[in-house]
């Protein structure tokens, strides 16, 4: 469905609810009036039946006469005002939901009252405009970010292709023009998987195919598929990893995260002399897993942006990265309800702390 | 020269593939799909097939089936632009023997290629040859090619004949565990330490492998003479 299918359909619904809402009030209105001119000829019975000397048989009549169109004044004036305190948080609605029509996503709706139905409504209200405006953020920034970082790659190819057909290339040159237009092509290759894969956890708000196991296993294997990237490093690995952790998600996904920050690890480390420690224990209500480095580290208005598609702080690693590890990381994390923390600062490496809860709870946003 | 069988439905895809295995000195099969594959079956020996999973007419889970139904057990390495786990343990339920996501790296590609090739030779031969050292899988007996031959516990030969059979390749305790004790053991994986002592109590003076501790990791056996990975 259209992001404006979707609104219209939604606008349509509440208006729905309103319209029968609006009868419902009349209604009250006109029993509030019945009400009260019964009540009003309650009051001049009893009235006569005080002071019966004081009435002649008209009195009753007159009585009632004006008792009646002044209850009833006085009944619509009330009605008109509670129905407008009660009404007015569903006016607050039908507003924000044109405004989210219109796509600005910026004010949420305003809890007025106590907690009532209505408050629960709003604020599962301003969740799902928090909720969309994600989206909206996402896929606004994220066309022009994606046709920026793939036009690079792509022009470095066409450019360098080109190059190669020059007869006059030294073998060096040449074989140093193919290395580039293959770094380009892993490149592209590298997105086009990371952006698949963002959409997809995009979309999805819980975790399928949860089953048990143990997370210190998962991590060896993590760490065992990029033995080539540490070995090459001569990274020395100090792991904590004996106590068995049993946790139940996806599998396949949750290794998502170990596999983006274990290479981020391997990426910042210097060329001598790296350190990464992996660490895995059971936490209150949940398991914590720690992956650190001594490498290169990152100051604060880094650290601030790292969990954001495309951001990348460290230009001097940009070819190694796409930009979309921390993301993914962090949206994986997210689905499971848990945490993911950096401490870092330059030149003292980087320590990110994994936090995930134990799933009682379906977990969502 | 050892036949490789490209089964695979796009045509750039197959001829690079076939021009990789070439340079690595195979001799590279071309098939357009599944049912072609069977049908050049007939005509030549194949030691191994890289095939597709998505390809019309007959795809790739099909044509695993069809070749192991007829109790073929060629090699076959898998190769998916998709890199689903459902996917991939459909593919081993299948028989597949490895598994690659596209894009593939072609030297990894060969490195693979000779590993399952090696492997195969072992599984048909039933030995294993590690510098003087010879594993008979059927005795589960080693010899030292001097005369000398021991006979191992079936669990610490099995051990053994796996760490040598991917030199270099570290495993897990659990990986071990769930290969020479099944997955469903619930034998500690400290049992995997003790047997892996016992092995090297058996060979002190092996000079041709040794059997590595990877802190935290596991285990890896080192041919010796190769250069550490």
């Amino acid at each position: 469905m259209t992001f404006g299918g979707f609104f219209s359909a939604l606008k349509r619904k509440i208006g729905a609810i309103l319209h029968s809402f609006r009868f419902t009030m009349i209604g009250s209105v006109f029993l509030i009036m019945l009400t009260s001119g019964v009540i009003a000829g309650g009051i001049t019975s009893a009235v006569y039946h005080v002071n019966p000397d004081g009435f002649n048989r008209y009195t009753p009549i007159v009585l009632i006469l004006i008792a009646l169109p002044a209850s009833v004044l006085l009944g619509t004036f009330f009605s008109i005002i509670v129905s407008k305190q009660i009404l007015r948080p569903v006016d607050d609605l039908i507003r924000a939901t044109e405004r989210i029509a219109r796509g600005d996503f910026s004010v949420p709706v305003p809890v007025r009252y106590r907690k009532n139905q209505f408050t629960k409504l709003i604020n599962s209200f301003n969740d799902m405009e928090r909720e969309l405006s994600g989206i909206e953020i996402f896929r606004k920034d994220f066309i022009g970010n994606v046709s920026h970082e793939f036009k690079t790659p792509l022009n470095a190819i066409r450019g360098y292709v080109n190059e190669l057909s020059d007869p006059t290339l030294s073998p060096s040159e040449r074989d140093e023009y193919i290395r580039i237009i293959t770094e380009a092509c892993d490149r592209l290759t590298g997105m086009t998987t990371g952006i698949l894969l963002l959409s997809k956890l995009e979309n999805q708000r819980f975790i399928s195919e949860r089953e048990s196991f143990d997370l210190t296993e998962q991590l060896r294997d993590v760490i065992l598929m990029q033995e080539r990237e540490w070995t090459k490093k001569e990274i020395e690995l100090s792991l904590d990893l004996d106590e068995t952790v049993v946790y139940s998600s996806n599998p396949e996904m949750l290794s998502h995260v170990w596999d983006n920050l274990l290479s981020n690890a391997v990426k910042f480390c210097p060329d001598r002399g790296g350190v990464i420690r992996i660490a895995c224990r059971r936490a209150e209500g949940g398991v914590s897993v720690v992956v650190s480095d001594n490498g290169v580290g990152m100051d604060d208005e880094t650290m601030k942006h790292i969990f954001e598609a495309f951001y990348q702080g460290d230009t001097s690693h940009r070819a190694e990265g796409n930009g979309l590890g921390l993301p993914l990381v962090r949206r994986i994390v997210e689905l499971h309800g848990g945490r993911c923390d950096v401490e870092s600062a330059p030149g003292k490496g980087a320590t990110f702390t994994v936090f995930l809860p134990d799933a009682l709870t379906p977990s969502g946003t | 020269m050892f036949a490789v069988m490209v089964v695979e439905d796009d045509a750039v895809t197959r001829r690079l593939m076939c021009q990789v295995l070439r340079r690595g000195g195979y001799d590279p099969i071309p098939a357009a799909d599944g049912a072609e594959a069977l049908s050049l079956m007939d005509r030549y020996h194949v030691d191994l097939f890289i095939l597709d999973i998505m390809m019309p007419k007959m795809d790739g889970f099909e044509f695993i089936r069809t070749v192991r139904g007829s109790r073929f057990e060629t090699p076959i390495l898998m190769t998916t632009a998709k890199g689903s786990l459902s996917d991939k343990r459909e593919a081993f339920r299948a028989g597949a023997d490895d598994y690659m996501v596209k894009p593939i790296d072609e030297e990894e590609l060969l490195l693979r290629v000779s590993a399952l090739l090696r492997r195969a030779k072992i599984a048909t031969e039933r030995r294993l040859t590690v510098g003087r050292y010879t594993l008979n899988y059927d005795a589960f007996s080693v010899s030292d090619g001097n005369g000398g031959e021991q006979i191992l516990p079936q669990k610490e030969f099995l051990l053994l004949f796996k760490l040598l059979s991917y030199p270099g390749k570290i495993f897990t305790r659990r990986q071990l565990m769930d290969e020479l004790w099944g997955m469903e053991s619930d034998t500690d994986e400290r049992t995997v330490d003790v047997h892996v002592k016992r092995l090297r109590d058996r060979f002190p003076d092996c000079r041709d492998f040794e059997i590595v501790t990877i802190r935290g990791l596991g285990y890896r056996a080192n041919p010796t003479g190769e250069e550490k990975k």
